[in-house]
């Protein structure tokens, strides 16, 4: 056989196996099949669910047994198409043509299982297409939920159009695995992001990394007078004001409960950080109050965040102490002795969420109010959240404690702003942890993170919103591949929806990460 | 065609007439296969077991692509394919046996030594298996699992494609692939990719064409006019590309992934399990480097060779040869019975005096041989303790207490860890209160260094410091011993929190790659009731390929009724309630042990062993929540194990622990107040020894003379041999000679394997 017949073959081969595989997913349904009245048992859950119409394909596999298996997809207005296998892998230009086709409108689902000879068809279920669109990125953490060590952590951004995940910054380019946590966009925008990174053997290599646009830069971020860098950000919608708290963060663990631990501050205050002059100023110190979570109104014009007060006769002594000395963190001996004092009540820590105006000329917070008064009502409030239109305030709420993650009871609720409604949101509940969420930029999509798949591995959930706050059913994240969420090993963390994909280069934040920190300016008040 | 008498580059070796019978060579590969089969299949078959049970593979895309993210990815996911074999030990031997015999038949068909010389092949494979020895416990401290296997195999290959390299005949050709090699393997073999290329550069380097037609002992290569001219281009391209290539994928593709020192070093060297400046970076590092320079030297050597005139080389042989037998034959004549000597043909002498090189190079080659094995076997790391750990953990995973209790008896020091697992072991059996002081609590330098040897190392004597000094790098590799599955003993224990809480942090360093951990976690959420995440590590295991009917016997228990009716007795948790009216398990909800065994495929009989073991532990689990800073329960000493405000509600067995772990850190006050109530349940004589014992030491610490006015009537056997010991301590005690080292010898062995011995041991060993 001569060259060029030799090519012709393996072009022809290659054509031939493309096509088996390109074909072998379509199929047809069957004739005769038995109806039964239930609906299949699909992993993920994507049953009767609002999508947004720019998602990505939303594979799933079905975990009835069988021996034979077809999905028939019919839109309402129009598009057909039937799948054969057990995994659903959906054709991406199939999908794109179902989603946009009945847009604002919905699409049936038939699946059918062979079984001994005989098909079997469940019963069809529904799922509704949004007109609202879901922000095209969803930035997150991605870190094992080990107890004290956490050895691989990345921070990566992932296309909700597609399966594309980008990691943009990964713990492995130093040798002892610093902690990465923190990460904050401006508006949804990726023009202006940061997130902190920290090696506990060597706390002067560890910084915060500012991103403007395609260029990085690392500042120390230390409150002098805590002796700590700052930690939970909320990077106002304009100009360059950064609000944080500053946290000394610790873990008790349990010897019998499932929740295993509790994380919980043994004192926070908040700052207010200009990323342009890398200034930051302390609000206020105040030893016995711990203000945590800090976050901002859609127009920037209102700070809220969540406030504990401590109690404890004998800890509120510990802590004026330990504020009166001229480094927070200097007085190692009265910091142990409060945290561990801190420990026997952390579980009973409960939050209100308060808020307070924002002058944007002289950079100054009015007097805090009262926004969600939880520890009246026996509970925790934490993470607040405003819609982009100003309407709702999501939070979560807990039976106590500092983060909810950790909290099987933790679930989310919606303040309507407006009328003042306070409701946990069913729609949205499940058995276990329900928590950090984030609004899309129309307010009509929000991701949270949730434990409820098996109590551990937190994984994305999207859910729509209309106006009235109703939420719809929310669905996971989709993958590729339907076992992907079974076969990773890592939680999804601090999920934050963005707009556009991140312009600055990777190298540029290593490049940044491995430099010289500049030092911050601690002011009394900004300017 | 131009002859060059002084450098003649040849491709084959110039002593091929000379080489010693093909029967040597083989012998002694064999000889030293089934060496390393023994080493590996049985010496160090329980370590091997533990390497894969802390290393783990499933065949799965995923999987793959996991491993893919760093250079050498590839190739130690190729490693843990082999390793998972290592179930079996003896098959896993095999394995890394054949892998290493490979090697050496390999390098041996590199270099093309003979005689004596060929033996030094057999180096790079001696250290790589000492290099993998020192690992030692730090198997339990799992970053890259299959490192194992990796070296040999990458070494394996290496010299395989180069020996395809040096048949290519065109350098051009030659050149560009090595450029392809690099561009595509430095991705999945990391470092020795461009080794490959650093020989393929020595080779290149010192090869000196030559094409002479009619000498069948020499290959036809490329013709060059000038025979000494070194191929700079040649050279230099690879220098290039070795060097070029795995910077630009750093820059390119991993500049996030592994750190910059680590461009030429992944895939041979771990980067982050051990401590630098330790003993073990000192021997795992530095045998495997020797490994890979032994290789290059032994290379560079034959290359050396090969520019020597095989005339001149015969000739000095042949002469050394005939000098030889000048020297026997004038010794011959000066005896005093002369015989009359044959006179020989110069043939025929020729041919005696060749066989008798060949009897004598044979005769040092095994000699070489066997001290080579000698080495290996002396420099691995070895002692009793670390193959009695390595046991006992394998019989822990099977609860075969009392595997651990006769593998702890032989041992007459046992270290931190044996004693740990000797502990769980023990409370099993429900021996502890009984058995627990039989044994010294944790031997280790009580009897190897001795109080006087610390002094005299003081005192700058530089014999006793050279001991302390040995003796202190032992214990840096044996305080990790300390960590042989440890979280499978907190849970053994009833701490799951706890061993959950390891078994994660494990698991997490090993980048969700290690069996144990998972069989851990999923135990532990089984006597948690956490179905989900039992789930979901089980199904995880079922797609390996050793572990899969343990899973499944798992999962047929997690489905049986018994389990659900388990979970309401949690008083703690309303989640793990909850898992009753989840629809999806009762869906998965078998009406029997039958017929969720017949569901997976297992034995009922089985899946009931489990059930009932799950539920030992539930029960074992702590009554009340506590909640803790970073602490962990000591588990020689049985400090945190369980919490002895728990005594009054506790059961016997608990309540024996409790006893027995007051009595372990001697806070003979706290015994007291809760033993008087305890022993009051037995009759004379019958409680257990060990506890007994206390009880008699700490009633005569507080009571004095008056010990023995109690409710419980000791046995006779604790009355005879508590009363000479008081009166010896008495004796000592007023002599202000108690705490002197001999008496403290005196007392360990005088009262050896009762609680009073340990109670007044004062040896840095015995504190808690």
């Amino acid at each position: 056989m001569n060259y060029r017949a030799s090519i012709r073959v393996v072009v022809v081969a290659l054509c031939l196996v493309w096509g088996v595989c390109g074909c072998s997913n379509y199929g047809s349904v069957p004739k005769e099949f038995k109806a039964v009245d239930s609906l299949p048992v699909i992993y993920p859950d994507y049953v009767e669910t609002t999508v947004p119409p720019n998602i990505a394909p939303m594979n799933f596999r079905i975990l009835e047994e069988g021996e034979a298996y077809a999905t028939r997809f019919a839109g309402k207005k129009g598009c057909e198409f039937v799948l054969t296998g057990r995994d659903v892998l959906i054709p991406e230009t199939k999908w794109r043509e179902l989603l946009t086709v009945n847009t604002g409108a919905s699409f049936t689902v038939d699946v059918f299982v062979k079984r001994d000879g005989e098909w079997t068809k469940y019963r069809t279920f529904e799922n509704e297409t949004s007109a609202d669109k879901i922000d095209a990125f969803v930035a997150y953490r991605l870190i094992e939920p080990g107890y004290d060590y956490a050895h691989r952590i990345a921070l990566a951004q992932r296309s909700l159009e597609s399966f594309e995940e980008r990691v943009f910054f990964d713990n492995r380019f130093v040798s002892s695995s610093p902690c990465i946590n923190c990460h904050s966009f401006q508006d949804r925008k990726t023009d202006n992001f940061l997130f902190h990174f920290r090696r506990t053997d060597d706390p002067a290599y560890g910084g915060t990394i500012f991103v403007n646009g395609e260029t990085a830069t690392k500042v120390s971020g230390k409150v002098k007078s805590a002796g700590i860098s700052c930690s939970y950000p909320a990077w106002r919608p304009t100009g360059s004001v950064v609000a944080f708290s500053t946290n000394q963060t610790r873990q008790i663990f349990h010897s019998l409960s499932s929740q295993k631990l509790e994380v919980y501050d043994a004192f926070s205050d908040l700052v207010l950080f200009d990323a342009a002059k890398n200034e930051l100023a302390v609000v206020e110190r105040t030893p016995c109050l711990l203000e945590t979570f800090p976050s901002w109104s859609p127009d920037g014009t209102t700070l809220f965040y969540c406030v504990a007060e401590v109690k404890s006769e004998k800890l509120r002594e510990l802590l004026e102490q330990i504020y009166l000395a001229e480094s927070i963190a200097g007085d190692a001996k009265a910091l142990h002795t409060l945290t561990e004092e801190m420990a026997k009540s952390a579980s009973e820590l409960r939050y209100d969420i308060m808020s307070r105006s924002f002058d944007e000329k002289t950079n100054t917070l009015g007097e805090p109010q009262v926004v969600v008064g939880a520890v009246a009502q026996g509970r925790t409030a934490l993470f607040p959240r405003v819609s982009p239109d100003g309407a709702f305030l999501a939070y979560t709420c807990a039976e106590g404690g500092t983060f909810p993650i950790w909290r099987p009871e933790a679930d989310l609720y919606l303040k309507d702003l407006r009328t003042g409604e306070e409701r946990r949101w069913d729609e949205l509940d499940s058995d276990d942890s329900d928590s950090y969420h984030t609004w899309s930029s129309t307010g009509r999509w929000l991701v949270f993170s949730s434990r409820r798949e098996d109590g551990l591995f937190t994984r994305l959930y999207f859910a729509h919103v209309d106006e009235n706050g109703r939420a719809s059913k929310p669905f996971v994240m989709p993958q590729r591949d339907p076992r992907h969420n079974l076969y990773r090993f890592k939680s999804y963390n601090v999920p934050e929806l963005t707009i556009e994909s991140l312009k600055v280069d990777s190298h540029e934040l290593y490049r940044a990460a491995r430099g010289d920190s500049n030092e911050t300016k601690n002011v009394d008040k900004l300017q | 065609m131009q002859e060059n008498s002084d450098m003649i580059a040849v491709e084959t070796s110039p002593h091929k007439t000379e080489r010693a019978p093909r029967w040597n060579d083989v012998l002694t590969s064999f000889v030293f296969f089934v060496f390393m089969l023994y080493f590996w299949g049985w010496r160090y078959g329980d370590y091997l077991f533990v390497c894969q049970e802390n290393s783990m593979f499933v065949p799965r895309v995923e999987f793959l692509t996991r491993w893919m993210q760093t250079p050498d990815g590839f190739l130690s996911w190729i490693s843990a394919f082999f390793l998972q074999f290592a179930y079996y030990p003896a098959l896993g031997g095999l394995i890394y046996a054949t892998l290493l015999l490979i090697v050496q038949l390999l390098v041996a068909r590199l270099v093309q030594f003979t005689g004596v010389a060929r033996i030094f092949t057999f180096l790079p494979s001696c250290c790589l298996a000492i290099a993998q020895t020192w690992v030692a416990y730090y198997v339990y401290l799992p970053y890259n699992p299959s490192i194992n296997f990796a070296a040999p195999i990458a070494l394996a290959w290496t010299l395989f494609v180069f020996a395809g390299y040096r048949k290519i005949p065109s350098a051009s050709l030659r050149v560009l692939a090595c450029a392809l090699y690099v561009l595509a393997f430095y991705p999945l073999v990391g470092f020795w990719a461009p080794f490959a290329l650093v020989l393929a550069l020595l080779h290149e380097f010192t090869l000196a064409e030559r094409k002479t037609p009619g000498d069948s002992n020499v290959r036809e290569v490329e013709t060059t006019s000038k025979m000494k001219r070194v191929p700079v281009f040649r050279v230099v391209a690879i220098i290039v590309f070795a060097v070029i290539v795995p910077c630009a994928y750093y820059h390119g593709v991993y500049y996030s992934r592994i750190c910059r020192v680590n461009i030429f070093v992944q895939g041979l060297l771990e980067d982050v399990r051990y401590d630098k400046n330790s003993i073990t970076a000192v021997f795992v590092y530095g045998f495997t480097i020797l490994a890979v320079c032994s290789v290059f030297i032994m290379y560079l050597i034959s290359r050396w060779l090969l520019f020597v005139k095989r005339d001149e080389q015969s000739r000095r042989q042949q002469r050394r040869a005939e000098k030889r037998a000048t020297i026997k034959e004038q010794r011959r004549t000066n005896t005093k019975h002369k015989k009359e000597e044959i006179k020989e043909s110069d043939e025929a002498r020729a041919i005696r005096l060749e066989k008798e090189l060949r009897v004598r190079s044979a005769r040092l080659s095994w000699a070489t041989l066997a001290i080579m094995i000698g080495a290996t076997f002396l420099a691995s790391y070895h002692n009793k303790s670390f193959f009695q750990i390595f046991k006992s953990t394998r019989a822990l995973t099977r609860q075969d207490w009392q595997t651990i209790v006769e593998l702890d008896e032989q041992n007459p020091f046992p270290i931190d860890g044996a004693t740990m697992l000797r502990n769980v072991a023990l409370y099993h059996l429900g021996r502890l209160g009984s058995d627990v002081f039989n044994r010294p609590i944790a031997g280790l330098g009580t009897i190897e260094v001795t109080q006087e040897d610390y002094l005299r190392s003081v005192d700058n004597q530089s014999y006793y410091q050279l001991k302390m000094w040995l003796f202190n790098k032992r214990r840096e590799v044996e305080e990790v011993a300390n960590r042989a599955l440890i979280e499978l003993v907190y849970c053994y224990w009833g701490q799951t929190n706890i061993g959950v809480r390891l078994a994660m942090n494990n698991y997490v360093a090993a980048e969700d790659r290690s069996t144990s951990c998972l069989m851990t976690l999923a135990t532990a959420m089984l006597i948690n009731g956490e179905d989900k995440l039992a789930r979901r590590y089980l199904n995880e295991l079922t797609q390996t390929l050793f572990y899969r009917e343990w899973a499944k016997v798992r999962l047929a228990y997690l489905d049986s009724p018994r389990f659900y009716e388990g979970v309401r007795d949690f008083r703690n948790d309303d989640s793990i309630s909850r898992v009753i009216d989840d629809s999806r398990a009762r869906r998965a909800r078998a009406a029997s042990f039958e017929e969720a065994a017949n569901k997976y495929g297992v034995a009922a009989d089985l899946v009931v062993e489990v059930a009932a073991f799950t539920e030992k532990l539930r029960s074992m689990r702590p009554l009340h929540n506590k909640s803790t800073l970073r602490v962990f329960p000591n588990l020689v000493f049985l400090a945190g194990v369980v919490d002895v405000d728990e005594f009054d509600e506790a059961d016997a067995a608990r309540q024996e622990l409790i006893l027995v772990s007051l009595l372990l850190q001697k806070k003979g006050e706290q015994f007291l107040k809760r033993a008087d109530s305890y022993m009051k349940k037995f009759s004379a004589g019958t409680a257990p020894k060990g506890i007994e014992q206390g009880y008699a030491t700490w009633r005569y610490q507080t009571y004095d003379k008056a010990w023995q006015e109690c409710e419980y009537k000791f046995s006779q056997e604790t009355l005879d041999q508590f009363a000479p010991f008081i009166d010896f301590f008495k004796e000592q005690h007023a002599a202000n000679m108690l705490a002197t080292p001999q008496i403290q010898d005196a007392m360990r062995n005088y009262c050896r394997g009762t609680y009073w011995a340990f109670a007044v041991d004062d040896s840095v060993y015995n504190h808690y």
